[in-house]
């Protein structure tokens, strides 16, 4: 069965199109990536999702029932605004949270002391709000996604502003919570964050689906033809200089080299050593980043000569 | 259901415990009694200091009977003395006595005329008007009482001929009959201002934390639990739970006071009746409630949409000055319905739902409204609520998504359509 399913789904705003015709499947039980670039329309997809605003066209089934507050209760939203009432006690608060999606008060207060605890701020719990910190904040908001133990959980741009030992903790839970069964979907422009955790993405760009698929056999797809390459001793540019190379993203002394189809990369090899001191020549498969880039710029140059044509 | 229990108790518990709310409660009714009592207690300070009031007098008659009429009397602490215009002239006397009242030698001075019937106060201090309306009270007496002796007219007879007869204005209910003595108007006034106080107060109470939830975006997460309805519907019913306990509060406050003070009033003056100074017919104080209920949720809900239109308690004066006109109109509107609250001007304001809590209840104080009206003004505001909640309950839902700019009138209409 799919947690999520979308069938040609459309959502414009005053004539601003942020949805368009999008069908996608989340399986259930994946860490679903919903990857796109800032104004795609993820969140507004999310919202729909979670009958926050209702779509103009279309239908969507969440685990298996039409979307609508009755299977809310199951889902936990993170939303990327985060949104916490500020004069509110920090135990009380979550206990709030908790009950809107029906958990009785002894099992929310068992959780919330329980979370309280795995993410250091049991002894905030009697603190207001506002006198934690942003990250802290943080860290409350996400246990008030996950205290009523969803079934499907949404998480937009989950680990922007926190350090990189709270994002581990988080990936911890989020990976324990997907391994008791909980479906996750990722929302995030950050794709290298997800990367290696997703078992299915889809990619939207400007209101419309551009791949959609498990993040591997989209690689495969793309084939073996990229170079990762760590330099030194000569500029970049010389990277590019050789007839082979399609196309380069380089970061000063390391670079990430998209080779021709029918290029060798072998010979490659032969001519970077001509020119650079090689720390590093490995050939891999494109990254997500790479692919979402160029699916990103193809998709926009295709709507380009749409409208000029 | 459940959820709506959920926000209402969020917003009350939170409420309640805030310090705002202690801090008014208690010291609202310190703030009512002190509007009423301190200009009470302000009347019985009595001024001990002696007031010398001259009389420029030539003839002597106004002079000499000054000190007998009831304003300058053995308990007054105005002093007359008679002067005459010494040996140079009229005129420098009164200069000299305009010196005196200037170096505040003397309070004032009233000038007798030699001819002609204008008499003159001159005085540092002409503004009190209790004062000044005194004493043309007692010069008019003394003027009117020599004219009637010249007719050869007996002052005390005419007085006793002329005096006027009693009135007692008694009002007619179910359970009686009831002397007034314009307690009827001071309980409406005072019944009409606090309703008028607390819709305002809890309206915009409501509108500000529409906005609040708005402006912390933590409206995202509440609506992906619940449903902007029963957000609305809990917020509106937990803030109103929060009046209905101030005023509960307040009643008690109110009972006990005046039960003691009645206690303490009986122990001092025995034979005074006061049933009528403790007695507020516990008829009003449900209409008092019905109405609060009723003009909360029309104006809860309008105050609610809003919140939801606008980004912040600044980009909200526009739009709250018309809700609040609503609220204010029927204040205006008072005296004309006081003058005659059977009018069928008044019947047909006292039922519009916007001016009927606060008409409706003016006249319920005055007059025994008939039960058709009451059931008619609580059907309109009923239906009111049902409109105003259908409206408010699709800009809310759209509203309280969207940040940025604040929508023109025609997006809002757009929005109750569309959704």
């Amino acid at each position: 069965m799919d947690a999520i399913r979308l069938s040609n789904v459309s959502k414009t705003f005053d004539g601003l199109r942020a949805v368009a015709d999008l069908s996608m499947s989340v399986p259930e039980g994946s860490l679903f990536g919903l990857l796109g670039p800032n104004g795609a329309g993820k969140t507004t997809t999310i919202r729909m999702i979670l009958s926050i605003i209702l779509p103009d066209a279309g239908s969507i089934a969440v685990l298996g029932k039409p979307a609508g507050q009755d299977v809310n209760k199951f889902i936990g939203y993170l939303p990327e605004e985060r949104g916490l009432y500020r004069k509110m006690k920090v135990g009380d608060m979550l206990m709030f949270m908790a009950e809107l999606k029906g958990v009785d008060k002894a099992a929310g207060r068992r959780g919330i002391d329980h979370w309280l605890e795995r993410l250091d701020l049991l002894s905030w719990k009697k603190r207001r709000v506002e006198e934690l910190s942003k990250g802290m904040q943080q860290k409350l908001q996400f246990i008030a996604t996950i205290l009523h133990q969803p079934r499907l959980m949404i998480l937009d741009e989950p680990f922007s502003g926190l350090d990189p030992i709270n994002v581990n903790l988080l990936k911890e839970i989020v990976l324990e919570m997907s391994r008791g069964g909980c479906t996750v979907i990722f929302s995030t422009h950050r794709m290298e964050q997800v990367e290696q955790m997703c078992d299915a993405i889809c990619l939207i760009n400007k209101a419309q689906l551009v791949l959609h698929g498990d993040p591997k056999s989209i690689r495969r797809e793309y084939g073996k033809n990229t170079v990762v390459v760590d330099f030194e001793g000569a500029p970049d540019s010389i990277l590019g200089e050789w007839p082979g190379v399609e196309k380069y993203n380089s970061s000063g002394r390391w670079a990430e080299v998209r080779l021709k189809r029918d290029a060798d990369s072998r010979e490659y090899l032969q001519y970077l050593v001509r020119h650079f001191r090689l720390n590093k020549f490995e050939v891999v498969e494109p990254s997500l980043e790479e692919i979402f880039i160029e699916k990103v710029r193809a998709s926009n140059e295709a709507d380009l000569d749409r409208s000029e044509a | 259901m459940k959820q709506i229990w959920t926000v209402l108790k969020r917003e009350y518990l939170f409420r309640v415990k805030s310090k705002a709310f202690i801090i008014g409660t208690l010291l609202g009714p310190l703030a009512l009694a002190a509007m009423v009592g301190v200009p009470m207690l302000l009347t019985k300070v009595e001024v001990k200091e002696e007031r010398r009031v001259a009389v420029l007098d030539d003839g002597g008659s106004v002079a000499s009977a000054l000190p007998e009429s009831a304003f300058f009397g053995k308990n007054s602490t105005y002093r007359v003395t008679r002067v005459t215009s010494d040996s140079t002239g009229r005129a420098k006397t009164l200069e000299r006595l305009k010196g005196d009242v200037i170096a505040q030698r003397l309070h004032g001075v009233l000038i007798v005329p030699e001819k002609g019937e204008e008499f003159l106060y001159l005085a540092k201090n002409v503004g009190n008007f209790v004062e000044i309306a005194a004493l043309e009270n007692a010069v008019s007496s003394i003027v009117v009482e020599a004219r009637l002796k010249a007719e050869g007219l007996d002052p005390g007879r005419i007085e006793e001929l002329t005096r006027a007869v009693n009135l007692r204005a008694l009002r007619v209910t179910q359970e009686g009959v009831r002397e007034e003595k314009g307690q009827t108007i001071m309980l409406t006034y005072v019944m009409s201002l606090i309703l008028y106080t607390s819709l305002l107060i809890y309206g915009v109470s409501i509108m500000r934390s529409v906005i609040e939830e708005k402006s912390t975006r933590i409206v995202e997460v509440l609506l992906s639990s619940v449903s902007p309805f029963r957000l609305m519907a809990g917020k509106i019913l937990g803030v109103g739970s929060v009046g209905l306990t101030q005023y509960l509060i307040w009643a008690a406050f109110g009972a006990l006071i005046s039960a003691y003070g009645a206690l303490v009033a009986g122990a001092f003056l025995p034979r005074q009746d006061l049933s009528s100074f403790v007695n507020i017919p516990i008829s009003v104080l449900l209409y008092f409630l019905l109405f609060f209920v009723l003009g909360y949720f029309v104006y809860a809900t309008l105050y609610a949409g809003i919140g939801a239109m606008v980004n912040s308690e600044d980009e909200s004066q526009q739009v709250q000055l018309m809700v609040t006109m609503f609220l204010v109109l029927p204040i205006m509107l008072t005296p004309l319905v006081l003058k005659s609250p059977d009018s069928r001007l008044s019947v047909a304001l006292s039922l519009f739902p916007f001016f009927s809590p606060v008409l409706m209840m003016m006249r319920v104080c005055i007059i025994n409204v008939p039960a058709i009206q009451i059931a008619l003004c609580v059907g309109f505001s009923l239906a009111a609520t049902l409109l105003v909640t259908w409206v408010v309950a699709r800009i809310y839902r759209i509203g309280i998504l969207m940040y940025g700019k604040r929508p023109t009138l025609i997006e809002v209409v757009r929005w109750i359509r569309y959704s």
